[in-house]
């Protein structure tokens, strides 16, 4: 074999070793830009006293941000409930998502129609949704105090209640978020093979155990990806709950970005503000990776 | 076809030819300014103003109104930039403090700026630093008023507010036995509860903090005043602002807090302002109670255009102009308004804001207020809800307002 063949050859496995570096290096480096220099800077901001507004120069304090959090009752509050406000916001809108679902799926007329209407609530920004159901359960002039008066019963103050102000908010999650579930289900509905169905039919099972044995397993992999998807959104939940109750009352439905934003952001603490991203941002990735390593099962 | 195309290029051309030739004639005016501006009256104030300044100044006025929260951290983030988006800017009298000691504002006695005696004295306080140079000039006299259904109380034998807390109490506690909501109050944590409560506080003879600074949350006067408001709940409801407005406007709620920037009541109108009681029972001790909300225009230390934002907020706190804007809601900070009775006439409530304002209360300047807030109204929350009792909430509110104060 003549040398110049053997060069030719090597640069040709050379340039095929750079070349998948070279076709993913731009989205690497957007990644680099947008993920990993934010976190790196809040990781940073994190170990210091950083005040915003603050002419002094930025000290390195250690972890004494991290040590303020977790000695913080409110900020172990927030954290439970958080927890407390992710799993019943996921578990429902799973839940409700997947009966809403097999319902549209069943409808023999206007299936598309139910699809449209059924995604309204999910279309709107959050923010308008809170203001909306702000509006409907004002105690003042809201149309769901207007109703429970004409019955004879006292108008009742839902955001400003300890035993109602967490429940009001998980139902207008749900309400607004079951249409996300549904989609994601609805669209792996469509996929099941309907011999399925027939076969199950033929050995005479009647329509729960199809649900169980036959809808519900070719599921499977969506509602895992609907449980990772909501637990993930549902931890991160700031806006509704700002809007609404600002975190109270009595810190029952303050969740941790809203301490984060009330006793960091708001008062420009960045530096204690890092920190409690950090921990919400390890915290999300711990309960993400149950999630990941399940769907990742062949 | 061809000769077609060629002119319609011909003419595309020439078009966008007079757009770059116009565009350097356009651009010949005085400047621009930005003004961040709290929602609601204080907007329409501005925008009522902002016109005839426009064409005297050759310039142009963008309006930024936002709420409370926002306009803070907007300035706050622009302040560190090294050319401002703003120039004239509201500012709140509890962040005057903090803005200050950050060097965010610029020195308008600098600027050959000075305040006339027209101002009510007791308002240009808190917009100068402690050798009296002027940072901030008051623009709307924002005071704690007590609100009131005047055909309600008609009902109870009232022709007029009670003068102190006992009574409102009382008579709260029989609005409630007839059905109605006795006392509308916010009490939603952070800044709301705490000047909801500090009527009651500086009643009992109390305050957040001495004069000293040190903080006097956990003490006899403020556990006082907390009990009375807790029962004043107990014979109301809490409400968001708007829903405390409506409910005492239609009958619903007897009687509640204001700030005149919610909302002033007009001539014949069902409700009225009156001065914040000033003692707890009949018999006690009077002290001033009624504390300043005052908002202040200030130019931004950024700013690229500051002798135009002097010059706007010089005009938009002349009396010529608070006289003006009172129909969009300004409640005025000279004495003159005051004294003119076209003003009287147009909102008769005035006079009651006047009298709050010569004698208000400030609260207390440091530049820590808004984490003392935050705190504090978490732990007042937490009294008001049940969730501790007020020893153990006033107790964790002493110790970790201390902590702050510290840092």
């Amino acid at each position: 074999m003549s040398d110049n063949t053997l060069s030719s050859r090597t640069l040709r496995r050379d340039s095929d070793r750079w070349f998948a570096p070279k076709m993913v290096s731009p989205t690497v480096l957007v990644l680099l830009l947008m993920s990993a220099f934010s976190i790196a800077s809040t990781l940073y901001y994190s170990f210091t006293n950083y005040y915003y507004i603050s002419r002094a120069p930025l000290k390195y304090i250690g972890f004494k941000n991290y040590l303020s959090l977790f000695k913080d009752n409110y900020f172990r509050s927030a954290l439970v409930n958080t927890i407390k406000f992710t799993l019943w916001c996921t578990v429902l809108e799973t839940i409700c998502g997947i009966g809403v679902a097999v319902f549209v799926n069943s409808l023999k007329k206007s299936r598309q129609l139910v699809r449209v209407l059924l995604l309204i609530p999910y279309l709107l920004p959050p923010i308008t949704a809170a203001l909306i159901w702000q509006v409907m359960l004002s105690s003042n002039y809201g149309i769901v105090n207007q109703v429970i008066s004409s019955f004879g019963l006292t108008a009742y103050n839902w955001f400003f209640d300890v035993r109602t102000a967490m429940p009001v908010i998980i139902a207008i999650d749900v309400w607004q978020c079951t249409p996300f579930c549904f989609l994601l289900l609805d669209a792996s509905l469509q996929s099941i093979p309907t011999e399925q169905y027939e076969a199950a039919r033929i050995d005479g099972a009647g329509k729960l155990q199809e649900f169980a044995h036959v809808t519900l397993p070719s599921l499977r992999n969506t509602i895992t990806l609907c449980l990772l998807l909501r637990t993930i959104d549902s931890f991160r939940m700031f806006d509704k709950i700002n809007i609404l109750t600002g975190g109270g009352p009595a810190n029952t439905t303050a969740t941790i970005t809203q301490y984060i934003y009330n006793y960091g952001v708001k008062s420009l603490k960045f530096g204690f503000a890092s920190a409690g991203a950090i921990v919400m941002a390890l915290l999300v990735l711990i309960l993400s990776s149950f999630y990941i390593k399940r769907a990742m099962k062949p | 076809m061809l000769k077609l195309k060629k002119l319609t290029s011909v003419l595309l051309a020439a078009l966008l030819l007079c757009g770059l030739l116009a565009a350097p004639a356009a651009a010949e005016s005085a400047g621009k300014l930005t003004l961040v501006l709290r929602a609601g009256s204080y907007t329409d104030v501005m925008k009522a103003l902002a016109p005839q300044f426009e064409a005297e100044n050759n310039c142009t006025i963008e309006i930024l109104d936002l709420d409370f929260s926002d306009m803070y951290q907007k300035i706050a983030l622009d302040s560190m930039n090294a050319k401002g988006a703003y120039d004239v800017i509201m500012i709140d009298g509890s962040w005057f403090t903090e803005f200050l000691t950050n060097d965010m504002l610029t020195n308008l006695t600098a600027m050959n700026y000075t305040l006339d005696d027209d101002f009510i004295a007791g308002t240009t306080k808190g917009g100068q630093d402690a050798e009296g140079n002027v940072f901030a000039v008051p623009f709307f006299g924002n005071v704690q008023l007590f609100y009131y259904n005047k055909d309600v109380l008609a009902n109870y034998g009232f022709d007029a507010a009670p003068t102190d807390w006992a009574t409102v109490l009382e008579l709260a506690e029989k609005v409630k036995a007839d059905g109605s909501i006795g006392f509308a109050a916010r009490a939603q944590a952070g800044e709301n509860i705490v000047t909801d409560i500090d009527p009651l506080v500086l009643a009992s003879g109390g305050q957040i903090m001495d004069a000293d600074n040190n903080i006097t949350i956990n003490t006899p006067e403020y556990t006082n005043a907390l009990e009375q408001y807790i029962k004043l709940i107990g014979a109301g409801q809490i409400m968001a602002k708007d829903d405390i407005v409506a409910a005492v406007n239609n009958g619903t709620a007897a009687m509640s807090l204001i700030w005149p920037g919610w909302y002033t009541p007009g001539a014949g109108e069902p409700t009225s302002f009156a001065l914040m009681p000033n003692k707890l029972t009949p018999d006690a001790e009077e002290h001033n109670t009624a504390w300043y909300g005052l908002w202040y225009l200030g130019v931004t230390a950024n700013s690229q255009n500051k002798d135009l934002a002097l010059k706007f907020i010089d005009y938009s706190t002349s009396a010529e102009s608070e006289i003006a804007t009172v129909a969009q809601g300004l409640t005025p900070i000279r004495h003159s308004p005051y004294q003119d009775a076209s003003v009287l006439e147009q909102s008769p409530q005035l006079a009651i804001v006047y009298e709050a304002l010569k004698n208000g209360v400030y609260r207390p300047s440091v530049p820590q207020w808004t984490e003392i807030t935050n705190t504090l109204g978490v732990e007042l929350d937490n009294a008001v809800q049940g969730a501790k009792t007020v020893e153990a909430a006033l107790a964790d509110a002493q110790s970790a307002c201390e902590e702050i104060m510290t840092r």
